[in-house]
Parts: C-alpha cells; structure tokens; sequence
C-alpha cells in the first residue's frame, strides 16, 4: 500500500513509478495465471519439466568443453563450435518462433488510461527480454567461455553470443507479430531450416564456415560485439516503430488475417448430422490459430518418417519389424495424435450447443470420428513417398491406419474423456498448456503398448507379416464394432455431461 | 467538448461509420441509440483512440485524440471488460489505477463513496479477482473506474446492461448526481430506451453508420420519437 500511494512529484519519478507499477502487475499477473491457480499438481509438473531442462543445459555446457577436446581431431575446439555457431543460432529462431510469447496483447487494457503509449509499448518490449529463453545461451556457453577460451577473451566472445541471441529476440518481436498468425511464418522457417541443415548434411555449402570469422574474430576484438550490439539496437527500433505503428485494437487482435473463405468439405456432407458435425470441426480447426496450428504441426511430424526409415539399425530387422510398424501407427496418426489428445477440450466454449441438440453429444463424436478417419487417410496419402525405403512400408502404414482408425482412436477418446478442461482457441499453439492434463501424458502409453501388445506375439512366434496380419484383423473388429465402441464414449459423456459442462463454462 | 469531423471508418468492403461533423457540448449528457451494428461502439472506440479513422478526427477539449495523449487524464470510460485486469481484486484494481491517475488513498475513498450503495457489499473488500465476479459486478466495477479518476468526460457503453433493476436505477442517479456536482459531460450507448431518454439532454440515432436523428428536448418526446422509429409503436 505504502509504495503505491507514495507521494510523486517529480516527472522522471513518475516514469519510474509508472514502470515499477506496470512490472509489479505482471508479476501478480503471472501468479495469478489461471493455469497456475486451477491445479497445483499440474503447476509442479511444469515446475519439473522447466527444471528438468534447465538441468539437461547444464549437463551439456559443462560437458561441451570436453567433449569438444576429445573429438575435435582438425582444428581447435573453439573454431569448430565458432563454425557450428550459426546453426545453433537457426534452431534458437525456430524455437523462439514457437516458445517466445508476445508481450503486445497486455496493451489493451491500459490503451484508455493516462499512461503514454510510447512509454506502454517500450516497457513491454523490453520486459519481454525477461525470459527463461535469454537464459539458455548464457548457461549453455558459459563454462565454454571460461575453461576453453579463457579470460577476456571468453568474456567477450561470451558477450558477443548472448547479443546475437538478444538480436534474435527482438527479431522475433516483430517477425513474430507480423507472420506469426500465417502459415507462411511456419513454413517458411521449416524451409528455410531445412536447406540450410541439408545443405550442410549433404556438403554442397556449409554456411558455418561462411560466419565462423566473425566469431572467431569476437575472441580477439571487441568489434564484433560491438557490431552486435548496433545490431540490437537497430532491430529492437524496427520493433519498436512497427509495434508503434500497429498499437490499436484492432492490429493486436490475433488471427484476423487468416480466413479460409469456401471452406467446406462438401464430402462430409453425405454422412448426415455427424457429417454436418465433421464439417462445423473442419472450419472449427482452419479458424482458430490453435488448432490450424496442431494441424499443420502434424504435417511436420511426417517428416520424421526420414528420421525413422533411414536409420540402418532399425531397418536391421527386416523390410518389416517393430519399429517400422511403431512408425506407421505414429505417421498415419499424426493428426489423430495432435488434435485427438485434447479431444473434447476443443469444443469447450461451445458445449453447451451440443448438450442443446437431439444427440447432439452422439453427432459430435461420430462427426469427430468422421472427421479424423478423413484426415488421417488424406495423411497415409502423404506418406506414399515413403515406399522409396520399400513398398512394405506403404503396407504397414495401411495396416496402421486401419489399427487407428478402430482401436487408437476409441481408447484416445475414452482417456481424454478423463476430466477434459477447457481451454481458448484463440490463443496461441505451442506451449499453451491450457487443455493439457495428466490424461494428455498418459495417453502415450496406451498409444505405443497397444498396438506392440498385439504386434509381437504374432511377430515372435510366426513371422512380421503374422503380425500385421494380427494388427489388421483387430483393427477391422474395432472397426465392424465401431458404434458399440463409440457408445462407450458417448455413455461416459452422458453419466458425466453436468461436470463437463459446468467445467467447461469454467464455474468453479 | 467534443468534435467529431468529418469521422469515417472504413474496413475492406464497408464503411461502419460516415459522421461528417458532431459536436458534444460540455456538461451534456449524449445518448447514442441505434440498432446492433449501427456503430456505436466503433465510435466510442474512435473518441477513446482505440482504433484508427479511415478520415478525420475527433478532438476532445480541443486536443486531437489520436495526436496527442493529453486527454486521457479527464476522460474516463468503460466499454468492456478488455479495460479491465482481471487478474486482480476490484481494490487492487482501484489502487493500481490510483497510482495511474496520481490520487491518494483517501482520494479513492472519497471517489468510491457514492458507489457504496451501487456496489451493494459485493464489490470492496472481497478476496475474488475481477475474472471471477459475475457479470453484473465486473459492469460495475468497471463503471467505478470510468468514475475514478475525477475525469470531466465519461463514456460508457451500455452501462444499464447485465445490471439488476435496482442497480440501473442507483446508476441513473450516479450520473445524474456527477453532472450537477462535477459538470461532467457523458456519452453513453444504450439498448434501454426509457433509462436513456431519461437522463439524456440530446439522443443520437445511429443506421449504418450515419447519423439520422438528433433530437433535445424533453424525455417523453425524445422516447416517443425512439420507439416510432425501433417499431415499437
């Protein structure tokens, strides 16, 4: 009480004052997130997870020196990591695309109060530097700095690298508002990702090489440091003038930009109201920033089948084995994976429509269910191309997708059906944990034993394609069985739909 | 006063609001009436500066809204609950914007008396954030707010909404109360047409963004005209 109604005068204080005031709101701000306040098991379940990686970062930098030591056989350790620098700089892009929040939305609740918006838009990019990702060069390159290089000299190498990564940030201010609601932004860092990575893999240049000087040159001068911290102010001015530029309501309000205009899957249409339903969650998805997110994250995922087929151990076993049936059930359920785990939680602002029809709760998760198989097939399409690592993967990946579409699917919405929380579309994708509980870790479980529980025995006992066989067999059963699965669900919904609801409308 | 010249917005394919020229006299209590999507919010939020003009500008006390900053010392308002932190109690919220407006403890108290009755025990002293207030008691605290910071302009919108009965009348006699004591001027929007009409000096009718009546006069003759004009009679 006492420091807020302290008596300010001059006009510099009140500066101060205004910018001590806006800092002590979002503390309380961030303790008071509802995330936080709603489940204390789940906030010490971040709270483990946040140091569960801090705890990797610190095993790997003060690891780095000496493994560099060791393996570096040309050249010294610090110009092989100066060459390798820039790569680790582009996945730090690529993360802080997804991790690194905006900090220009708190704007609209002040725009009406006497607080210069100048003043507003300046304390809230800078406060934004305030992160647990400004942390992770600091502690990754601080023991490199000081063992390996030493002295002045790491200091300001040191010094260097943790601008770069300032420079990245305020990059990020505005790439992020500015691309962040298109798909362009996304793709266009996977692209670009990916030919550099490539382009490095396969030899034809290596952009390392290309920058290592200037880190190099940064153990001896500090020039480059300087040159990064020009860079800093340079790029932080651009987000300045451009968040300045774009401060009224109606430039902050998210996902405006981002309109699918006939966007109906006429197909969906035959099968009825469950079609109907398939439909209404097909613009639900394309609408809202988070889903169409979780969407196209899942066409992303598909690329791991590179990571999967080209592995020579795994392939060990055969053109048909474990792994590679592990792989199917994860490629061709990708989408069911993402958007299936929070199942329900999708539809929590409008539940209460649901609850209003005649079967409304039935034609939703038929139309789900319509809605997944649709997309998960489209998906099995997009991984034909696989068969370049044999035409037995297309095979399993077909077996997989049947498994999925009658076993996964219905023990995916049984789960998630476990104490399903609300969440809002409109925010954000990648950790926003709202929506997220224990059911969405445990799920995984289930989703990896199960189709290995049916897989092996056939596999060990008789041969791989028994076990496909065995898959395929019991997907189809699901399959046949599918409204007496699917009755399970919508029984469950049914006994429990008071809970849900009031949980949904958010009444504690 | 305020002056609204030669205001138009614009999006991609429609113009929501065309209002060559309309001034708001000091210590006038403005009504603004018009069907949904008549633009009375957008023109609210063009006098607050929240979003841009396509052409024109509003001045308020002869400073230029969007130019200047000035102005957001003497005009309180409350459109929705954005204008709000809900991540706070009602106090916390009336001491953070104490410290915004520069007033003292015993300021806010004395800001906050006549809203004891308003605020029926719910609103001071309770544990709950703003986030969890039911409807009615995030409008009034709101309200209060817009009341703060002694300001000589007042814009609500649709203040009488989500409110019981018995609170719209306990506002009615706020506003009418903080225009003889403090000569306030007052914009508010409404639906209720018997509550506007009644504390209004002047009523704008809004139609697609125009303005298409302006009347002053007595209450039962600016309503009559109102009700001819939405169907009622």
């Amino acid at each position: 009480m006492g420091f807020i109604f302290g008596s300010i005068n001059s006009s510099t204080s009140k500066f101060q004052g205004m910018n001590r005031l806006l800092f002590t709101l979002w503390w309380k701000k961030s303790i008071r997130s509802v995330a936080f306040s709603r489940s204390l098991i789940w906030s010490v379940v971040v709270a483990f997870f946040i140091l569960y990686i801090f705890a990797n970062l610190l095993l790997i930098a003060f690891g780095l020196p000496f493994i560099l030591e060791e393996n570096v056989k040309s050249g010294t350790p610090i110009s092989f990591l100066n060459s390798k620098l820039i790569y680790f700089f582009l996945i730090e892009f690529i993360y802080r695309f997804f991790i690194q929040r905006m900090p220009i939305l708190e704007m609209e609740h002040y725009l009406h109060l006497p607080i210069r918006r100048s003043q507003l838009i300046n304390y809230l990019l800078i406060r934004s530097f305030i992160s647990p990702l400004s942390l992770i060069v600091l502690i990754l390159f601080l023991p490199f700095s000081i063992i390996t290089i030493g002295g002045w000299a790491g200091v300001i190498w040191l010094m260097t690298i943790f601008t770069m990564s300032m420079v990245l940030h305020a990059m990020m201010l505005w790439f992020k508002q500015k691309f962040g609601d298109a798909v362009v932004g996304i793709f266009g860092i996977a692209l670009l990702s990916f030919a550099s990575f490539g382009a490095a893999y396969y030899g034809y240049y290596e952009i390392g090489i290309l920058v290592a000087p200037f880190f190099e040159y940064a153990t001896q001068s500090f020039i480059p440091a300087l040159v990064s911290l020009i860079a800093l102010a340079a790029f932080y001015y651009n987000a300045l003038t451009y968040y300045k530029k774009n401060s009224y309501i109606e430039s902050l309000s998210s996902g405006r930009k981002f309109q699918f205009r006939n966007n109906s899957l006429g197909i969906l249409s035959r099968f009825g109201l469950a079609g109907e339903m398939a439909n209404a969650e097909w613009k639900l998805i394309m609408r809202h920033k988070k889903s169409r997110n979780y969407f196209f994250i899942s066409l992303l995922f598909l690329l791991y089948g590179i990571m999967f087929y080209d592995d020579p151990a795994i392939n060990r076993g055969g053109p048909v084995n474990g792994f590679r049936v592990f792989a199917g059930i994860f490629l061709t359920g990708s989408f069911l994976i993402q958007y299936g785990q929070l199942f329900l939680s999708w539809n929590s602002s409008f539940f209460d429509f649901y609850m209003n029809r005649k079967y409304g709760v039935k034609a939703l998760l038929e139309g789900k269910f319509i809605l997944l198989s649709f997309i998960s097939f489209v998906i099995l399409l997009l991984t034909v191309p696989y068969i370049y690592y044999g035409w037995e993967i297309l095979l399993i990946n077909i077996v997989c997708l049947i498994f999925n579409l009658g076993i996964t699917i219905h023990i995916f919405i049984y789960f998630t059906l476990w104490k399903p929380k609300p969440m809002d579309l409109t925010k954000g994708a990648l950790f926003n944990y709202e929506g997220v509980g224990l059911a969405q870790f445990l799920l995984i479980i289930p989703l990896m034993i199960v189709p290995l529980i049916v897989y092996l025995p056939f596999s060990i006992l008789m041969n791989a394609y028994a076990g496909l066989g065995a898959l395929a067999l019991v997907g189809v059963t699901g399959l046949i069985f599918r409204d007496t699965l699917l009755n399970i669900s919508v029984n469950k919904i049914q006994k429990n739909k008071y809970d849900i609801a009031s949980s949904f409308r958010q009444e504690l | 006063m305020i002056e609204i010249i030669s205001v138009t917005k614009k999006y991609v394919d429609s113009t929501v609001l065309d209002i060559p020229k309309l001034e708001i006299p000091r210590n006038q209590c403005f009504g603004l009436v018009g069907n949904n999507g008549a633009g009375k919010t957008t023109l609210f939020r063009i006098i607050l500066d929240l979003i841009p003009t396509t052409t024109g500008h509003v001045r308020n006390e002869g400073h230029i809204v969007s130019k200047t900053e000035e102005w957001k010392e003497f005009t309180g308002a409350y459109l929705d609950e954005h204008m709000l932190l809900s991540y706070l109690t009602p106090d916390e919220y009336f001491e953070t914007l104490a410290k915004i407006y520069n007033l003292s403890a015993e300021d806010v108290e004395v800001r906050l008396e006549p809203f004891k009755e308003l605020f029926n025990g719910e609103i001071r002293g309770t544990k709950k954030y703003i986030r969890d207030l039911s409807k009615g008691n995030v409008k009034k605290v709101g309200i209060a707010a817009a009341f703060l910071g002694n300001p000589s302009v007042i814009l609500l919108d649709e203040p009488f909404e989500n409110l019981d009965p018995s609170s719209q009348i306990k506002l009615k006699k706020l506003i009418e109360q903080a225009k003889v004591d403090q000569s306030c001027t007052f914009l508010i929007s409404s639906h209720d047409l018997d509550h506007v009409t009644e504390i209004s000096d002047r009523i704008v009718l809004l139609e697609k963004g125009k303005v298409i009546k302006d009347m002053k006069g007595s209450s039962e003759m600016m309503e009559q005209e109102l009700k001819k004009y939405f169907g009622a009679e």
